[in-house]
């Protein structure tokens, strides 16, 4: 199966969508279910906590050890939500960020997700056995699984137009194929 | 680069040193792509007691019923000899340059074989309990147990592997294998 993530984003008159690229340490989570055999206890999801992160870098290339955006701009979004969606052979989860208007400003450079995902360094074994329980939400934390931004040639960097909310979506989607 | 994932199961079997199928390629079922995809929404997982998910009481079965393809919504094998494996093992991830790994193996041993008088192959199936409750509600918790279901499959229809007949007096092994790679 095929999956990508897309952000879209939407101030004023603008809008785009643009793919991402991932980074290492939010990848692995996607198979890591398969080898878990119970919960026991109250475990939360990817999507707990999740942060769209916005940040004004337009000069820093995303690498695939990168663990945060390299320079954040702080503000929350003032909005959240999260969804799950089926359209055909697609299947996604949905996450939209907005702040609203005047809430946040500056120049938009780079965009991150960061997801409640497991220490994938933790669960590395080399591939000898492991006890099949519990693995995969042990530890887990908030953690970059990708980005877009200006240095990758994704996107233009432009000053926010604070009259008009920013909107990002965040649309991961898995792709039966035949 | 690094735009895409790529996630493909393959799948072994072999009777001692011969090779039956070699690394055939699956296909998945919607209730494991749900399963996946779902891990990713907001709500708890589990609250209170003991759920069964994903990988309890997993198994591989063998089937006869191989010539109709897989199709998206399958839940379970065409024909499907009534017995599971009598040994398993899970392994864990393997990381490497831009890949990650996840693996199982089975056994069933010659008892087992000669007493379901298990012959003709022409389909396998992984059978997992994936969450799929998330899409039914997608911002509540997952409090019960995850259904047993097909997750993926090879069969003679889909043109990944060739049917072949089983040896019972030789345990037979099947080797299921995950493979993320980052592209």
């Amino acid at each position: 199966m095929k999956v990508e993530g897309l952000f879209t984003v939407k101030n004023g008159n603008k809008k785009q969508s643009i793919k991402n690229k991932f980074v290492e340490s939010g990848t692995e989570a996607l198979i890591l279910p398969m080898l878990i055999i119970r919960s026991t206890a109250n475990e939360n999801g990817y999507g707990n906590n999740y942060n769209i992160e916005i940040g004004s870098d337009t000069t820093t290339a995303t690498e695939r050890e990168m663990v945060s955006l390299v320079n954040s701009i702080s503000n929350n979004p003032d909005n959240t939500s999260i969804d799950v969606v089926q359209n055909d052979d697609e299947y996604y989860v949905k996450y939209t960020a907005t702040w609203d208007s005047g809430s946040v400003s500056g120049t938009l450079g780079e965009v991150g997700i960061n997801l409640y995902i497991p220490d994938h360094t933790n669960v590395n074994s080399d591939y000898n056995p492991q006890p099949p329980y519990k693995i995969g939400w042990i530890d887990s934390f908030v953690q970059l699984l990708s980005r877009i931004c200006e240095a990758d040639g994704d996107f233009t960097s432009f000053t926010i137009d604070e009259t008009s909310p920013l909107v990002i979506e965040y649309k991961l989607s898995l792709t039966y194929q035949v | 680069m690094n735009e895409n994932i790529n996630i493909n199961g393959y799948v072994t079997v072999k009777q001692e040193d011969e090779v039956l199928v070699d690394k055939a390629k699956n296909k998945f079922t919607e209730n494991m792509i749900k399963g996946l995809i779902g891990c990713y929404s907001k709500k708890n997982i589990y609250f209170d007691s003991r759920s069964d998910i994903w990988a309890e009481d997993m198994s591989i079965r063998l089937g006869y019923g191989g010539l109709t393809e897989t199709f998206k919504t399958m839940t379970q094998l065409n024909d499907v000899y009534d017995t599971t494996q009598n040994e398993i093992n899970f392994y864990g991830i393997e990381t490497g340059d831009w890949y990650s790994k996840v693996k199982f193996t089975v056994t069933y041993n010659t008892e087992n074989l000669q007493n379901n008088n298990i012959t003709d192959v022409n389909e396998l199936g992984l059978r997992m309990r994936p969450i799929t409750q998330h899409w039914a509600n997608p911002d509540g918790s997952v409090t019960t147990s995850a259904d047993l279901t097909l997750c993926a499959r090879i069969c003679e229809g889909d043109l990944s592997m060739t049917p072949f007949t089983v040896n019972q007096s030789k345990p037979l092994t099947i080797e299921w294998e995950y493979e993320l790679v980052i592209v």
